[in-house]
Protein backbone atom coordinates (compact mmCIF):
# COMPACT_ATOMS: atom_id res chain seq x y z
CA UNK A 1 0.00 0.00 0.00
CA UNK A 2 2.67 2.48 1.06
CA UNK A 3 4.51 1.58 -2.19
CA UNK A 4 1.42 2.51 -4.16
CA UNK A 5 1.12 5.55 -2.44
CA UNK A 6 4.82 6.77 -3.12
CA UNK A 7 4.42 5.94 -7.09
CA UNK A 8 1.13 7.91 -7.10
CA UNK A 9 2.85 10.85 -5.26
CA UNK A 10 5.67 10.52 -7.57
CA UNK A 11 3.52 11.25 -10.92
CA UNK A 12 1.84 13.93 -8.82
CA UNK A 13 4.78 15.57 -8.75
CA UNK A 14 5.69 14.79 -12.21
CA UNK A 15 2.49 16.35 -13.43
CA UNK A 16 2.76 19.28 -11.23
CA UNK A 17 6.86 19.95 -12.32
CA UNK A 18 5.45 19.53 -15.95
CA UNK A 19 2.53 22.27 -15.59
CA UNK A 20 4.78 24.73 -13.60
CA UNK A 21 7.27 24.42 -16.44
CA UNK A 22 4.64 25.62 -18.74
CA UNK A 23 3.44 28.19 -16.36
CA UNK A 24 7.35 29.58 -16.14
CA UNK A 25 7.93 29.08 -20.02
CA UNK A 26 4.60 31.03 -20.28
CA UNK A 27 5.40 33.81 -17.92
CA UNK A 28 9.05 33.70 -18.95
CA UNK A 29 8.08 34.50 -23.06
CA UNK A 30 6.44 37.94 -21.40
CA UNK A 31 9.68 39.05 -20.17
CA UNK A 32 10.57 42.19 -20.74
CA UNK A 33 13.97 43.69 -21.90
CA UNK A 34 15.99 46.45 -19.61
CA UNK A 35 15.32 49.90 -21.34
CA UNK A 36 18.83 50.63 -23.09
CA UNK A 37 19.90 52.99 -25.86
CA UNK A 38 19.82 52.81 -29.55
CA UNK A 39 23.24 54.08 -30.62
CA UNK A 40 23.76 55.38 -34.46
CA UNK A 41 27.12 54.36 -35.09
CA UNK A 42 26.74 55.12 -39.07
CA UNK A 43 24.59 57.54 -41.02
CA UNK A 44 25.23 56.96 -44.76
CA UNK A 45 23.05 59.29 -48.09
CA UNK A 46 21.91 56.62 -50.08
CA UNK A 47 19.96 57.03 -53.49
CA UNK A 48 18.28 53.87 -53.56
CA UNK A 49 15.10 53.35 -55.68
CA UNK A 50 13.62 50.20 -54.46
CA UNK A 51 10.99 49.31 -57.42
CA UNK A 52 9.92 45.59 -56.74
CA UNK A 53 9.16 43.78 -53.46
CA UNK A 54 9.52 39.61 -52.78
CA UNK A 55 7.82 38.31 -50.18
CA UNK A 56 7.91 34.58 -49.09
CA UNK A 57 6.84 32.00 -46.04
CA UNK A 58 8.62 29.52 -45.32
CA UNK A 59 9.39 26.34 -43.19
CA UNK A 60 13.00 25.70 -41.76
CA UNK A 61 13.76 22.65 -40.21
CA UNK A 62 16.95 21.24 -38.78
CA UNK A 63 16.81 17.86 -36.54
CA UNK A 64 19.30 16.33 -34.74
CA UNK A 65 19.39 12.49 -33.96
CA UNK A 66 19.72 11.19 -30.56
CA UNK A 67 21.46 7.78 -29.51
CA UNK A 68 20.43 5.68 -26.50
CA UNK A 69 17.34 4.83 -24.33
CA UNK A 70 16.11 8.10 -23.80
CA UNK A 71 16.35 8.81 -27.64
CA UNK A 72 13.95 5.52 -27.83
CA UNK A 73 11.25 7.43 -26.06
CA UNK A 74 11.91 11.02 -26.73
CA UNK A 75 12.85 10.85 -30.12
CA UNK A 76 15.45 13.24 -32.19
CA UNK A 77 15.67 16.79 -31.07
CA UNK A 78 13.85 19.45 -33.73
CA UNK A 79 14.00 23.19 -34.60
CA UNK A 80 11.22 24.06 -37.30
CA UNK A 81 10.47 27.98 -37.83
CA UNK A 82 7.96 29.66 -39.82
CA UNK A 83 9.91 32.40 -41.54
CA UNK A 84 8.40 35.06 -43.59
CA UNK A 85 11.41 37.17 -45.83
CA UNK A 86 11.48 40.01 -47.50
CA UNK A 87 13.52 41.04 -50.50
CA UNK A 88 13.86 44.66 -51.52
CA UNK A 89 15.74 45.32 -55.34
CA UNK A 90 15.55 48.23 -57.68
CA UNK A 91 18.23 51.14 -58.91
CA UNK A 92 21.17 52.49 -57.26
CA UNK A 93 20.52 56.30 -58.23
CA UNK A 94 23.62 57.73 -56.84
CA UNK A 95 24.97 58.03 -59.47
CA UNK A 96 22.48 59.39 -62.59
CA UNK A 97 21.89 62.97 -61.97
CA UNK A 98 25.63 63.45 -63.40
CA UNK A 99 24.70 61.25 -66.62
CA UNK A 100 21.40 62.65 -67.45
CA UNK A 101 21.36 64.38 -70.99
CA UNK A 102 18.46 66.75 -72.29
CA UNK A 103 17.56 68.04 -75.52
CA UNK A 104 13.85 69.88 -75.84
CA UNK A 105 11.81 68.07 -74.30
CA UNK A 106 13.64 64.63 -74.48
CA UNK A 107 16.07 63.16 -71.39
CA UNK A 108 18.12 60.74 -71.75
CA UNK A 109 18.76 58.58 -68.26
CA UNK A 110 21.31 56.26 -68.04
CA UNK A 111 20.38 53.73 -65.49
CA UNK A 112 22.57 51.13 -63.82
CA UNK A 113 22.07 47.15 -63.63
CA UNK A 114 19.43 46.43 -60.88
CA UNK A 115 20.01 45.08 -57.86
CA UNK A 116 18.69 43.44 -54.49
CA UNK A 117 18.93 46.01 -51.53
CA UNK A 118 18.01 44.05 -49.07
CA UNK A 119 17.07 40.51 -47.68
CA UNK A 120 15.16 41.25 -44.21
CA UNK A 121 13.83 38.43 -41.93
CA UNK A 122 13.53 40.02 -38.88
CA UNK A 123 13.08 38.40 -35.22
CA UNK A 124 9.48 39.57 -35.58
CA UNK A 125 9.77 37.66 -38.89
CA UNK A 126 10.09 33.71 -37.60
CA UNK A 127 8.18 32.24 -35.09
CA UNK A 128 10.02 28.97 -33.30
CA UNK A 129 7.25 26.90 -34.21
CA UNK A 130 8.96 23.32 -32.62
CA UNK A 131 12.08 23.13 -30.34
CA UNK A 132 12.75 19.87 -29.15
CA UNK A 133 15.93 19.80 -27.16
CA UNK A 134 18.29 22.22 -26.80
CA UNK A 135 19.45 24.28 -29.40
CA UNK A 136 21.53 27.11 -29.00
CA UNK A 137 21.20 30.65 -30.63
CA UNK A 138 23.99 30.32 -32.74
CA UNK A 139 22.21 27.15 -34.87
CA UNK A 140 18.53 29.20 -34.82
CA UNK A 141 20.76 32.15 -36.51
CA UNK A 142 22.61 29.39 -38.89
CA UNK A 143 19.06 28.46 -39.64
CA UNK A 144 17.38 32.01 -40.08
CA UNK A 145 20.53 32.76 -42.04
CA UNK A 146 19.66 29.17 -44.55
CA UNK A 147 16.45 30.99 -44.98
CA UNK A 148 17.55 34.58 -46.01
CA UNK A 149 19.64 32.63 -48.72
CA UNK A 150 17.14 30.52 -50.21
CA UNK A 151 14.13 33.72 -50.28
CA UNK A 152 17.19 35.55 -52.09
CA UNK A 153 17.31 32.96 -54.43
CA UNK A 154 13.72 32.31 -54.88
CA UNK A 155 13.33 36.36 -55.48
CA UNK A 156 15.95 36.28 -57.94
CA UNK A 157 14.44 32.79 -59.85
CA UNK A 158 11.01 34.10 -59.70
CA UNK A 159 12.01 37.34 -61.77
CA UNK A 160 12.06 40.25 -58.96
CA UNK A 161 14.69 41.75 -61.09
CA UNK A 162 13.03 41.75 -64.14
CA UNK A 163 9.97 43.32 -62.62
CA UNK A 164 12.25 45.77 -60.94
CA UNK A 165 13.14 47.01 -64.20
CA UNK A 166 9.88 46.98 -65.73
CA UNK A 167 8.51 48.83 -62.66
CA UNK A 168 11.57 51.45 -62.05
CA UNK A 169 11.57 52.20 -65.84
CA UNK A 170 7.95 52.78 -65.81
CA UNK A 171 8.38 55.50 -62.72
CA UNK A 172 10.96 57.34 -63.89
CA UNK A 173 8.92 57.90 -67.22
CA UNK A 174 6.19 59.32 -64.62
CA UNK A 175 8.45 61.10 -62.70
CA UNK A 176 10.15 62.76 -65.67
CA UNK A 177 6.75 63.50 -67.03
CA UNK A 178 5.59 65.40 -64.36
CA UNK A 179 8.61 67.35 -64.92
CA UNK A 180 7.17 68.24 -68.11
CA UNK A 181 9.55 66.08 -70.54
CA UNK A 182 7.51 64.61 -73.18
CA UNK A 183 9.91 61.18 -73.94
CA UNK A 184 12.27 59.78 -71.49
CA UNK A 185 14.58 57.40 -73.19
CA UNK A 186 16.46 54.95 -71.26
CA UNK A 187 19.69 53.83 -71.86
CA UNK A 188 22.11 51.18 -69.70
CA UNK B 1 2.06 -5.05 -8.02
CA UNK B 2 2.57 -6.04 -11.87
CA UNK B 3 -0.92 -4.24 -12.25
CA UNK B 4 0.61 -1.21 -10.53
CA UNK B 5 3.77 -1.72 -13.10
CA UNK B 6 1.33 -1.20 -16.13
CA UNK B 7 -0.67 1.22 -14.50
CA UNK B 8 2.94 3.80 -13.97
CA UNK B 9 4.09 2.58 -17.69
CA UNK B 10 0.90 3.81 -19.32
CA UNK B 11 1.04 7.61 -17.19
CA UNK B 12 4.97 7.95 -18.10
CA UNK B 13 3.64 7.12 -21.38
CA UNK B 14 0.67 9.55 -21.85
CA UNK B 15 3.20 12.40 -19.95
CA UNK B 16 5.65 11.96 -23.05
CA UNK B 17 3.02 12.07 -25.61
CA UNK B 18 1.63 15.26 -24.46
CA UNK B 19 4.58 16.61 -25.65
CA UNK B 20 5.12 15.68 -29.01
CA UNK B 21 1.98 16.78 -30.17
CA UNK B 22 4.02 19.39 -32.25
CA UNK B 23 4.03 18.33 -35.53
CA UNK B 24 3.72 20.27 -39.06
CA UNK B 25 3.24 18.58 -42.15
CA UNK B 26 6.14 18.04 -44.27
CA UNK B 27 3.88 19.04 -47.43
CA UNK B 28 3.89 22.57 -46.36
CA UNK B 29 4.38 25.11 -49.47
CA UNK B 30 5.86 28.09 -49.37
CA UNK B 31 3.83 31.15 -50.61
CA UNK B 32 5.92 33.70 -52.28
CA UNK B 33 4.93 36.66 -54.44
CA UNK B 34 6.28 39.66 -55.98
CA UNK B 35 4.92 43.45 -56.39
CA UNK B 36 5.68 46.90 -57.42
CA UNK B 37 6.82 49.62 -55.33
CA UNK B 38 8.53 53.26 -56.06
CA UNK B 39 10.00 54.41 -53.04
CA UNK B 40 13.42 56.43 -52.81
CA UNK B 41 15.55 55.83 -50.11
CA UNK B 42 17.95 58.96 -49.10
CA UNK B 43 19.50 57.77 -46.32
CA UNK B 44 20.81 54.83 -43.62
CA UNK B 45 21.25 54.43 -40.61
CA UNK B 46 22.98 51.32 -38.58
CA UNK B 47 22.08 51.23 -35.20
CA UNK B 48 23.48 49.31 -32.41
CA UNK B 49 21.53 48.11 -28.93
CA UNK B 50 22.43 46.39 -26.45
CA UNK B 51 19.86 43.99 -25.33
CA UNK B 52 19.28 42.46 -21.85
CA UNK B 53 16.80 40.73 -19.65
CA UNK B 54 16.82 39.95 -15.65
CA UNK B 55 14.32 37.15 -15.43
CA UNK B 56 14.18 36.97 -11.39
CA UNK B 57 11.37 39.27 -10.40
CA UNK B 58 8.48 37.25 -9.33
CA UNK B 59 8.59 35.31 -5.81
CA UNK B 60 8.33 32.18 -6.48
CA UNK B 61 11.37 31.99 -9.00
CA UNK B 62 14.13 29.94 -7.05
CA UNK B 63 17.23 31.40 -8.33
CA UNK B 64 17.80 34.12 -11.41
CA UNK B 65 18.39 34.02 -15.03
CA UNK B 66 20.22 36.39 -16.98
CA UNK B 67 20.62 37.14 -20.76
CA UNK B 68 22.42 39.78 -22.81
CA UNK B 69 22.62 40.15 -26.30
CA UNK B 70 24.23 42.85 -28.58
CA UNK B 71 22.24 43.73 -31.81
CA UNK B 72 22.96 45.47 -34.99
CA UNK B 73 20.35 46.89 -37.58
CA UNK B 74 20.27 49.12 -40.17
CA UNK B 75 17.64 51.60 -40.79
CA UNK B 76 16.58 53.27 -44.35
CA UNK B 77 14.00 56.13 -44.79
CA UNK B 78 13.11 58.31 -47.82
CA UNK B 79 10.04 59.11 -49.95
CA UNK B 80 7.44 56.81 -51.45
CA UNK B 81 7.20 58.02 -55.45
CA UNK B 82 4.16 55.47 -56.35
CA UNK B 83 2.26 57.78 -58.20
CA UNK B 84 1.89 61.38 -59.51
CA UNK B 85 -0.56 61.45 -56.81
CA UNK B 86 2.13 61.56 -54.40
CA UNK B 87 3.82 64.50 -55.78
CA UNK B 88 3.21 67.21 -58.13
CA UNK B 89 4.92 70.10 -59.91
CA UNK B 90 4.54 73.62 -60.67
CA UNK B 91 6.60 74.74 -63.80
CA UNK B 92 7.44 77.92 -64.85
CA UNK B 93 9.55 77.63 -68.63
CA UNK B 94 9.96 81.16 -68.90
CA UNK B 95 12.17 81.88 -65.41
CA UNK B 96 13.61 78.13 -65.46
CA UNK B 97 11.51 77.70 -62.28
CA UNK B 98 10.06 74.36 -60.81
CA UNK B 99 8.48 74.25 -57.61
CA UNK B 100 8.11 70.30 -57.05
CA UNK B 101 6.02 69.10 -53.95
CA UNK B 102 7.43 65.60 -52.26
CA UNK B 103 5.64 63.46 -49.62
CA UNK B 104 6.41 63.37 -46.10
CA UNK B 105 9.70 61.06 -45.57
CA UNK B 106 9.58 57.66 -43.75
CA UNK B 107 10.78 55.24 -42.31
CA UNK B 108 10.92 52.50 -45.51
CA UNK B 109 12.91 49.33 -43.59
CA UNK B 110 14.29 48.00 -41.15
CA UNK B 111 16.90 44.81 -41.19
CA UNK B 112 18.26 43.34 -38.20
CA UNK B 113 20.15 40.42 -39.48
CA UNK B 114 20.11 37.31 -37.45
CA UNK B 115 24.13 37.21 -37.43
CA UNK B 116 24.08 40.85 -36.92
CA UNK B 117 22.43 39.35 -33.21
CA UNK B 118 24.90 38.22 -30.75
CA UNK B 119 24.05 36.16 -27.45
CA UNK B 120 26.90 38.13 -25.03
CA UNK B 121 26.16 36.44 -21.99
CA UNK B 122 23.69 33.89 -20.14
CA UNK B 123 23.50 33.18 -16.82
CA UNK B 124 21.02 30.67 -15.82
CA UNK B 125 20.71 29.24 -12.17
CA UNK B 126 20.28 25.48 -11.27
CA UNK B 127 16.78 25.58 -9.97
CA UNK B 128 15.93 27.34 -13.31
CA UNK B 129 15.44 26.11 -17.17
CA UNK B 130 17.48 27.08 -19.80
CA UNK B 131 16.12 30.44 -22.08
CA UNK B 132 14.76 28.53 -25.19
CA UNK B 133 14.89 30.24 -28.73
CA UNK B 134 10.91 31.22 -28.36
CA UNK B 135 12.03 33.71 -25.10
CA UNK B 136 15.38 34.78 -27.06
CA UNK B 137 13.10 35.48 -29.99
CA UNK B 138 10.31 37.40 -28.02
CA UNK B 139 13.33 39.82 -26.50
CA UNK B 140 14.51 40.34 -29.70
CA UNK B 141 11.43 40.96 -31.33
CA UNK B 142 11.09 43.60 -28.36
CA UNK B 143 14.27 45.29 -29.84
CA UNK B 144 13.59 45.25 -33.03
CA UNK B 145 10.49 47.01 -31.92
CA UNK B 146 12.03 49.38 -29.55
CA UNK B 147 14.66 50.46 -32.43
CA UNK B 148 11.95 50.96 -34.69
CA UNK B 149 9.54 53.00 -32.46
CA UNK B 150 12.69 55.27 -31.39
CA UNK B 151 11.43 59.33 -32.49
CA UNK B 152 14.47 60.24 -30.97
CA UNK B 153 17.37 59.38 -33.73
CA UNK B 154 16.26 61.71 -36.24
CA UNK B 155 16.07 59.64 -39.42
CA UNK B 156 13.40 61.47 -41.04
CA UNK B 157 15.19 64.97 -40.86
CA UNK B 158 18.54 63.67 -42.97
CA UNK B 159 15.98 61.70 -45.25
CA UNK B 160 14.16 64.92 -45.97
CA UNK B 161 17.57 66.92 -46.35
CA UNK B 162 19.03 64.27 -48.57
CA UNK B 163 15.62 63.66 -50.43
CA UNK B 164 15.86 67.39 -51.01
CA UNK B 165 19.44 66.92 -51.86
CA UNK B 166 18.81 64.80 -54.47
CA UNK B 167 16.36 66.17 -56.41
CA UNK B 168 17.92 69.93 -56.35
CA UNK B 169 21.00 68.18 -58.22
CA UNK B 170 18.32 66.03 -60.85
CA UNK B 171 16.99 68.93 -61.78
CA UNK B 172 19.65 71.36 -62.18
CA UNK B 173 21.02 68.66 -64.49
CA UNK B 174 17.92 68.93 -66.37
CA UNK B 175 18.34 72.63 -67.03
CA UNK B 176 15.70 74.10 -63.88
CA UNK B 177 17.80 77.20 -62.87
CA UNK B 178 15.42 77.64 -59.66
CA UNK B 179 14.31 75.00 -57.59
CA UNK B 180 12.17 74.99 -54.99
CA UNK B 181 11.18 71.67 -52.88
CA UNK B 182 8.34 71.04 -50.53
CA UNK B 183 7.56 68.24 -48.85
CA UNK B 184 3.59 67.52 -47.40
CA UNK B 185 4.52 67.52 -43.83
CA UNK B 186 5.78 71.15 -44.04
Amino acid sequence: MKKIIGIALAIVALVVLQLQFDIFHLKATSLKIDKTANVVEEIKKIAEFTTACFYEEQVMKDKRVNDGLFAAISGDDELVLITRGTVRAGFDLASVAETMRMTGDTVVLRLPEPKIFDVIINPSDYDVYVEKGSWSHEQTVALVAEAQNKVREDAIESGVLQMATENGEKKLRQLFGCFGFNTVLIER
Amino acid sequence: MKKTFHTILVAIAALCLSSCGNSLKDGFDSKMHTVGAAELGTVEYTITKVVKADDNADWYKFGDRKILFTVKATMKAGISLDSPNCYSAQIDESTKSITLTLPEPKVLSLNMKAEDTKLEYEQVSITRFDFDNMERNSLLRQAEEDIKNDKSIGILKDAQDNAEMFFKAMLAQVGFEKITINFANN
